[in-house]
């Protein structure tokens, strides 16, 4: 855990300790409109593009299966499909980016 | 030409108050694309009702040169309407005037209508404009915070509170919606943060803008805060005016019934598919149940994986909380949990019967929920259907597995009905999990694992992935078709009516936040 010097008002200084919840905080970045990314842990059931594919918004992407369900992601964009980062069978946690967009 | 006034300084004085800021503040405050504070609600008011108090209110700050400064209204008006006839007590913070900073005198004209909606039992609708505390006139500014707060804790439970953040919402000034039952934002318009991109890019060195820190759509997706979600001022207005149509306007009062309309036809028995791993959209089945096009949904946006809103049956309203197997299978979160506590909450106080659609795998596992706190998130859930003493019904479409089963108003939460279909499975988990728990020795002695591992998932889905163990207990009241679920939810409403619980009498509880 970390500490930090602090000046204070009367200008002397003091340490102080800082929360483990501060010290492990990661800074806050714009998500990335290019990728997809699995909203929940799970597995990857179907893979429905290829790389290089032409996709409108709306087409099916993968069958992702989480907690028994077996969910059809579908485009949220139009464009081509420029790397799969994921195979059939593979288990994904949550947050990872499984197919990003050109 | 205008008529000359009887009373002409009356008319010279209602004039300039009328024009906040001046033509051009309210110029400036169009340009930016918003409504000025009168023109909002006249637009969510029905026509001509409006009456307006206050109009006079001089503030009495004496420092910073602010003796020579006028604001008219001091910088918000108040008053009295009705929507679609009912009568509403509404404020509307002028951002054209001193950036709608709210001080002392501006306080006591929000409380003062905020005390009127209380007595008059009415609705309170609360418009907040606003760049925060007027800072030159010190601690009496956060004393009017503090007045409106309290106002916003003693009128929770007892008559309908409703926030519109259009404009800046930020520091003190975000916790009185926050404490109110409803709010809606404006993409591109509301913003609300504790502290802005400024504060957070000089103490954490963290850049960001307004809109990502605290717009209408981080509002109403990532953080919850928002109930209503627009794409502008207009289609917000429209929002207010259904949804205070929908409500109670005080928890003595039931809402306007509305004359009893047939559910649009869709044919409910195909709705939900027979395979448990196959997702549907659960509004599908609400709009089976309730008259033709009377759906309210509140939180459209955030934790998709539950659906809570007001509907009507035979014209009166009830409240529906309903997993979405559409969105993250419709598991239990830390998000969903809060979302649906929070309406069950609202519709106790308020006595608004709820209609529990349930189809749920359970609790969402992994590392970020259990550090999360679902422990004691889903713990809200379970609480909130636990003291609801309004009427409960609880129709099982398809999955009720484990700790969601019980948190789905069942009957052990003292459901007053609860149905089940035909393909409901009622168990511990899922009969893969629970085959693989209780057979591990069979299967791993097994020659053929796999079909060892079949076999036995059959045999706990024969035996318990139905709901006749459960209705066996009497924990289901009626296994009915889903076609029958309309007449059986109808007469539930209709006999739960005159309902009386006895609860032990206690101050208040603590619910688990």
């Amino acid at each position: 855990m970390g500490n930090i010097i602090v000046k204070t008002v009367h200008g002397s200084f003091e340490t102080e300790s800082l929360a483990k919840k501060y010290v492990d905080k990661k800074d806050w970045q714009p998500a990335d409109p290019k990728a997809v990314c699995s909203f929940i842990p799970g597995t990857i059931e179907e893979l429905r593009v290829n790389v290089g594919d032409k996709v409108e918004k709306g087409d099916s992407l993968m069958l992702f299966k989480a907690m028994k369900m077996d969910n059809n992601i579908l485009s949220e964009q139009s464009g081509v499909i420029k790397s799969i980062n994921v195979t059939i069978g593979q288990n994904v946690s949550k947050g990872y980016a499984m197919i990003i967009f050109e | 030409m205008q008529k000359e006034s009887k009373y002409p300084e009356l008319q010279s004085r209602r004039e300039k108050v009328s024009l906040g800021g001046g033509e051009a503040a309210l110029q400036k405050q169009i340009k930016m694309g918003k409504m000025t504070a009168r023109q909002r609600i006249d637009a969510i008011l029905d026509d001509n009702s409006f009456f307006e108090y206050d109009m006079f209110i001089q503030h009495e700050a004496r420092e910073f040169g602010m003796d020579k400064k006028e604001l008219a209204g001091d910088g918000v008006v108040i008053g009295t309407g009705k929507i679609n006839g009912s009568p509403v007590a509404i404020y509307s913070q002028d951002f054209t005037v001193m950036g709608g900073s709210l001080g002392y005198k501006h306080a006591m004209k929000i409380t003062k209508i905020m005390d009127y909606a209380l007595s008059l039992r009415i609705p309170l609708i609360g418009i907040n404009d606003s760049g925060g505390a007027r800072i030159q006139e010190g601690v009496s500014a956060l004393a009017g915070y503090g007045e409106i707060f309290y106002r916003n804790t003693m009128a929770s439970g007892v008559i309908p509170q409703i926030s519109v953040i259009l404009g800046p919402c930020a520091g003190g000034a975000v916790y009185s919606p926050a404490l109110t039952d409803f709010v809606f934002v404006v993409d591109n318009v509301s913003k609300m943060f504790i502290t802005g991109p400024s504060v957070i890019e000089t103490v954490l060195g963290e850049k960001i803008d307004g809109e990502s820190l605290g717009g209408a759509k981080v509002h109403s997706e990532i953080t919850g805060n928002a109930h209503f979600y627009a794409e502008s001022e207009n289609d917000c207005f429209k929002q207010i005016r259904d949804l205070i149509d929908i409500i109670p306007a005080n928890n003595k009062q039931s809402a306007k019934s509305e004359t009893p309309k047939q559910p649009a036809k869709i044919d409910i028995s195909t709705v939900v598919p027979n395979d448990p791993s196959k997702p549907y959209d659960v509004r599908q089945v609400i709009k089976c149940l309730i008259d033709e096009g009377e759906f309210v949904e509140v939180m459209e946006r955030f934790a998709g994986n539950i659906v809570i809103g007001f509907g009507r049956i035979d014209g009166e309203t009830v409240g529906f909380v309903a997993n979405q197997p559409l969105v993250m299978a419709g598991v239990l979160d830390c998000d969903s949990s809060d979302k649906a506590a929070r309406f069950v909450r609202y519709c106790d106080a308020f006595n608004i019967p709820i209609v529990t659609l349930e189809d749920l795998p359970g609790y969402l596992p992994g590392v970020d929920q259990e550090h999360a706190g679902v422990i004691r998130h889903g713990a809200k859930l379970l609480y909130a259907y636990s003291e609801a003493s309004v009427p409960k019904i609880t129709v099982i479409l398809r999955k009720a597995y484990g700790g969601g089963y019980i948190a789905m108003s069942s009957k052990h939460l003292r459901a007053d009905f609860v149905m089940a279909w035909p393909n409901a499975e009622i168990a511990v988990m899922g009969p893969e999990g629970a085959a693989n728990i209780i057979f591990m020795k069979d299967i791993r002695a097994a020659e053929d694992k796999e079909a060892m591992r079949q076999e036995k998932i059959k045999e706990y889905k024969d035996k318990f992935s139905n709901p006749y163990v459960a209705a066996s207990k009497g924990y289901v009241d009626a296994v009915i078709k889903p076609e029958e679920t309309l007449a059986y939810v109808k007469h539930a409403l209709e006999i739960s009516k005159n309902k009386v619980v006895e609860q032990p009498t206690k101050k208040h509880g603590v619910v688990p936040f």
